[in-house]
C-alpha cells in the first residue's frame, strides 16, 4: 500500500475518523489494527516477522526492568508468528504460501524465547540478567534482518572471492524477498532495549501498545525512525483533539506530496535515464544533469515521504520527529549529517558512534568510530559495494573536515568563504548521490569518466532536458526560500494567511497536474 | 483564548482563489473550452449552430479550420464534406483538395461548395464522429480519408477522455478545466518538447504510454488496419441510411525501397476500402492517381501533400465523381 495511492488515502481517512470519534482506550487499539492492516497489504506472511520481532522486544525489554512475563504469556505471544503463517498457509491469503520450513522455524520461535527466558530469568547476577536479555534480543532481531537483506549479498562476495582463486562455490543461492521496513523497525526496536538497558526508559507493560510504537503505520516503512522516549509516550497518552492537528496534518500530506509526485518523479526520468544500465552516451552536461537531478529525486523522495508520514500522524495527533532540515544548505559533512535523514544519522551517532568512544580517544580511534559507523550507516542502506563505499566516502568527509581546522574557520567566516564551503560542499554531495545511485562500482566509473567528456559521440542534447529539471527544483527552492529560517522545512506559520493560502494553492496545482507517474518510494528498498 | 477556526484562512482563500481561476476560465473561454477535454470524442464539439449558419471552429477538442455554411444546403448547390485528418486539412482550405473540390466543380458549370473537416491527428473513431455530426447538414457526398497513421494517437486521446471522466478520486482534480489545462500544458509544451524521444520511451509512466506502445509494439500496423477497417465500415453504413454517397480515399505514403528506390505504399489501406465498395460508396486510391506523376514534388514530407498535390487530387476526385455519376446522379 503505497502513500501515493488510493488505498492509503481510504485507510488514513477512516484511522482519523475512527481515531477521534473512539473513546481514549480504544484509540491504541485502533491504531494497532490500522497498522497492521498497512503491513498486511504489502505481504501478509511478513506480519509473522514483525510479531516476532515485537514480541523478542517486548519480552526481553521487560525481562532487562525484571519483570518477566509468566510461562503462559511468554508462550501465547511466541505462538503468534507460527498461528499467524499457519493460518496464511490453511486460507491461502493473497494466494502466497508458506514452505513447511518457514512453518517449522516460526513454531520453534516458542522453544527459544521459553527456554532463553528461563536460562538468562535465572541468572544470579542482575548486570548479567540484563546483558543475556539485550543480546538475546540483538541477536534475534539482527540475524533476521541480516539474513533477509544481506546473505545473498555476502554468500555472493564470498563466492566471487572463492572464485578469485580458482575454486567454484558450491553452494546456490535462494530468492529472499526483502520485508519492507525492516531496517526501520529493527533500528527503532534497537533503541527501545538500549534505552531500557541504559535505564533511560521503562518497559511498556502492554504488549498492543509496544507492537503499535513498532508498526505504527505512518513511519514503519522508511521511518522516521523514533525514539521511544518520543513516541510511545504519545501513543501511551493520546493527544486531545484540536484542530490545528488537522491544519498541520494536511499542510504536512500537501508538502509531501508535492516533493514527491512534482520534484522526486518527474527529476527521476533524467537521473533514470543518465544511471541506466552501462549508458555510454554520457558526457560531462549530461553527467551533471544526471547527479543533480538524482540530488533531488532522492531528496523530494525522502523529505517527501518523511512528511506525508508526519502528516497522517498529526491528523492521529501524534508528532514524528523531523527528518530532513534544508540538507543542501550545508556547508560541511558534520552540518549535512545534522540535515540529512536525521533520525538515522542520530540514531547512529548515539548507538554506534558513541558507545565505540565518539571523538574522545586518540585521532586513530575517532578515525576508526567514524568509519565504523558511516560504512554502517552505508551498509543500512543496502546490501552493495556502492553502498559501503557511499558509506566509506562520507567517513573520510567527516574526518577531513574534523581534522582541518581551516575548513572549519571557513564555515564560521564571511560571506564569501561561505560561499565557497557551500559550492566545495555541493560538489562533495553530488559525488555521494553519485556513489550511491550506482547500480555497480563499472556504473559510477562510467558515471565518473563521463564528467570529464565534453564531446561523446551520439549524446543527446541537454539544453532542453536541463529546463525541464530547473523546472521542477525551481518551486522547491522557493518554497524553501519561504520557510529557510524556520526549525521545520514545512512551517509557513510565519507567513500572512494569504500568503500562506497563495502558496498551498501553487503546491496543490504543481502536485495535481504533475504527469501521472508510479514510481515507488526509494527508501522503500532499504 | 482564541480558538482555531474549523478551515483556516489560508486554506479557504487558497480554495477561494482556485474557484475564481475556474469560474474565469468557464465564464471567458467558454467557446474554446467547451468540449475541449472530450478530445474529439465529443459529438458536436467544432460545429457551432448560430442564426442558421453552422460556424466550423477550433474548439472542443476539434481544430477545425474557421468556416461557415448555412444549416439548410442551399438550392441546386452540390454540397460536399471533406473528412480526413492532417493530409485532408492540408496548409488552408483554399489550397487543400477539399477546398479546391468546389472550384474544379464549378469549372465543369456545376454548382457547389465543399469544406475542410480534416482535423490533425484525427484518426478512424474521431472521423467517423465528425461524419455522423456533419450528415445533419445534409451534404450531398461525404468524402472520407482514410489513412492508419494517427490511430495511436486516437487511441491515446480516447484514454484521456476516458480517464477524465473516469470516477477515481485520482482523476477528481481534473475536473478543473483550468487544472487540466495546466496539466496538458505541461505535457504537451514542455514534456514533449523537452525530454528527448529515447527517455520518454523508456520510462513511459503517462497518459503518452498509448502512443509509445502503439509505435514500438509488433502488428501495430495490423492492429490499426482492423480499427479502420472497423470504423470505415461503420462510417459507410451511417452514410447509407441516410442515402449520402460516401466517396472513401485511401492515403498513399512515400517509402525508401532498397530495390526500386522511391516509390509509393499503401499499407493496406486499398483493400480496406475496395472491401467497403457497394452501391452509394464508392472508392478513390491516391496511390494509383500519383504514382504515374512525377509524385515526389507533390509531397511536402513522405505523407502530406503540397498544395501541387491536392491539385491533383481535387482533379482526379472530380473526375471521379463524374465518371460514376455521382454528380449527375444528384443534381
Amino acid at each position: 500500500m503505497n502513500f501515493v495511492s488510493f488505498q492509503y488515502g481510504c485507510l488514513l481517512l477512516a484511522a482519523f475518523i475512527l481515531f477521534w470519534i473512539s473513546p481514549r482506550p480504544w484509540r491504541i487499539r485502533l491504531l494497532f489494527a490500522a497498522s497492521y492492516l498497512f503491513y498486511m497489504a504489502w505481504d501478509v506472511r511478513f506480519v509473522a516477522l514483525l510479531l516476532a520481532s515485537s514480541t523478542t522486544y517486548y519480552l526481553c525489554g521487560l525481562g532487562i526492568a525484571n519483570k518477566q512475563k509468566s510461562p503462559g504469556k511468554i508462550t501465547a505471544l511466541a505462538l503468534l508468528p507460527g498461528v499467524w503463517l499457519a493460518l496464511c498457509s490453511v486460507f491461502e491469503i493473497q494466494g502466497k504460501t508458506v514452505s513447511n520450513e518457514v512453518l517449522i522455524a516460526a513454531f520453534s520461535f516458542l522453544p527459544v524465547m521459553l527456554g532463553a527466558n528461563q536460562l538468562i530469568g535465572e541468572m544470579p547476577s542482575d548486570q548479567g540478567r540484563r546483558k543475556g536479555f539485550l543480546w538475546l534480543a540483538l541477536g534475534i532481531n539482527l540475524g533476521l534482518l541480516g539474513f533477509f537483506k544481506y546473505f545473498n549479498f555476502f554468500a555472493e562476495s564470498v563466492g566471487s572471492l572463492v572464485e578469485q582463486f580458482g575454486l567454484s562455490s558450491s553452494w546456490t543461492l535462494t530468492h529472499i524477498i526483502l520485508p519492507v521496513g525492516i531496517s526501520f523497525y529493527t533500528f527503532q526496536a534497537i533503541s527501545y532495549i538500549v534505552d531500557i538497558k541504559n535505564k533511560k526508559i521503562e518497559p511498556t507493560d502492554c504488549f498492543i501498545t509496544f507492537a503499535t510504537y513498532l508498526a505504527f503505520f505512518p513511519q514503519l516503512i522508511a521511518g522516521p525512525i523514533e525514539r521511544s522516549t518520543k513516541l510511545l509516550p504519545q501513543l501511551i497518552a493520546p493527544a486531545k483533539w484540536d484542530i490545528s492537528h488537522l491544519h498541520i496534518g494536511l499542510r504536512l500530506l500537501l508538502i509531501g506530496f508535492f516533493k514527491k509526485l512534482f520534484v522526486a518523479d518527474n527529476c527521476a526520468i533524467l537521473a533514470n535515464h543518465v544511471f541506466a544500465a552501462d549508458n555510454p552516451e554520457i558526457n560531462t552536461a549530461w553527467a551533471l544533469l544526471g547527479v543533480l537531478a538524482f540530488a533531488f529525486q532522492i531528496y523530494g523522495d525522502f523529505s517527501g515521504y518523511s512528511d506525508i508520514a508526519r502528516g497522517s500522524a498529526r491528523l492521529l495527533g501524534i508528532e514524528l520527529s523531523l527528518n530532513f532540515r534544508f540538507p543542501y544548505f550545508a556547508l560541511n559533512p558534520s552540518e549535512f549529517w545534522r540535515r540529512w535523514h536525521i533520525t538515522l544519522s542520530t540514531w547512529f551517532r548515539d548507538y554506534v558512534y558513541i558507545p565505540l568512544g565518539g571523538n574522545q580517544g586518540a585521532w586513530g580511534a575517532t578515525c576508526r568510530n567514524l568509519a565504523v559507523a558511516m560504512v554502517l550507516a552505508g551498509l543500512w542502506h543496502g546490501a552493495a559495494w556502492t553502498f559501503i563505499l557511499w558509506g566509506a566516502y562520507h567517513a573520510c568527509l567527516l574526518m577531513a573536515f574534523h581534522y582541518s581546522p581551516r575548513w572549519q574557520q571557513a564555515c564560521e567566516s564571511g560571506r564569501a568563504a561561505k560561499l565557497a564551503c557551500w559550492i566545495g560542499m555541493c560538489g562533495l554531495t553530488l559525488i555521494g548521490w553519485a556513489i550511491f545511485r550506482s547500480d555497480s562500482m563499472f556504473q559510477f566509473y562510467l558515471w565518473f569518466t563521463g564528467i570529464f567528456q565534453w564531446q561523446v559521440t551520439g549524446a543527446m542534447e541537454w539544453e532542453k532536458p536541463a529546463r525541464w529539471l530547473l523546472l521542477h527544483i525551481g518551486p522547491l527552492l522557493l518554497l524553501q526560500w519561504a520557510t529557510l529560517k524556520e526549525r521545520d522545512e514545512a512551517s509557513l506559520d510565519h507567513h500572512h494567511w494569504a500568503t500562506r493560502g497563495f502558496i498551498y494553492l501553487l503546491l496543490f496545482v504543481f502536485t495535481a497536474t504533475s504527469m501521472v507517474n508510479d514510481q515507488e518510494f526509494i527508501y522503500f528498498q532499504f | 483564548m482564541k480558538s482555531n477556526p474549523l478551515i483556516s484562512h489560508a486554506l479557504l482563500f487558497g480554495v477561494c482563489l482556485m474557484i475564481a481561476v475556474e469560474l474565469a476560465v468557464r465564464i471567458f473561454f467558454q467557446d474554446n473550452m467547451s468540449g475541449r477535454f472530450e478530445y474529439g470524442f465529443h459529438p458536436s464539439a467544432g460545429f457551432i449552430e448560430e442564426d442558421g449558419q453552422v460556424h466550423l471552429k477550433r474548439t472542443g477538442g476539434r481544430r477545425f479550420r474557421p468556416q461557415s455554411f448555412t444549416v439548410e444546403p442551399p438550392e441546386g448547390v452540390f454540397r460536399i464534406f471533406v473528412i480526413g485528418d492532417s493530409v485532408t486539412r492540408g496548409s488552408s482550405v483554399e489550397s487543400s483538395y477539399a477546398g479546391r473540390l468546389a472550384v474544379e466543380l464549378k469549372a465543369r458549370g456545376i454548382s457547389a461548395e465543399s469544406y475542410n473537416l480534416g482535423i490533425g491527428g484525427h484518426g478512424a473513431r474521431r472521423k467517423h464522429l465528425t461524419l455522423v455530426h456533419s450528415l445533419n447538414y445534409k451534404p450531398d457526398l461525404v468524402v472520407l480519408h482514410i489513412n492508419n497513421s494517427n490511430e495511436f494517437e486516437d487511441e491515446r486521446e480516447f484514454l484521456r477522455s476516458t480517464e477524465f471522466n473516469s470516477w477515481h478520486p485520482r482523476n477528481w482534480p481534473m475536473k478543473s478545466i483550468a487544472l487540466r489545462r495546466v496539466y496538458e500544458m505541461k505535457t504537451e509544451k514542455v514534456f514533449w518538447r523537452w525530454i528527448p524521444a529515447s527517455i520518454r520511451i523508456s520510462q513511459a509512466k503517462n497518459d503518452a504510454d498509448a502512443e509509445i506502445v502503439a509505435m514500438s509494439s509488433e502488428g501495430a500496423t495490423e492492429r490499426w488496419n482492423q480499427r479502420v477497417q472497423e470504423m470505415t465500415g461503420e462510417s459507410t453504413r451511417v452514410a447509407m441510411a441516410k442515402n449520402i454517397p460516401i466517396l472513401l480515399v485511401s492515403q498513399a505514403y512515400i517509402i525508401e525501397d532498397v530495390n526500386e528506390g522511391r516509390r509509393l505504399e499503401d499499407n493496406g489501406l486499398e483493400k480496406i476500402a475496395e472491401d467497403h465498395v457497394t452501391n452509394g460508396v464508392f472508392h478513390l486510391s491516391m496511390k494509383q492517381v500519383l504514382e504515374n506523376l512525377e509524385f515526389e514534388p507533390l509531397y511536402a514530407d513522405r505523407s502530406h501533400l503540397r498544395a501541387e498535390g491536392h491539385e491533383v487530387m481535387a482533379k482526379a476526385i472530380v473526375r471521379k465523381l463524374i465518371d460514376s455519376g455521382i454528380v449527375s446522379l444528384k443534381k
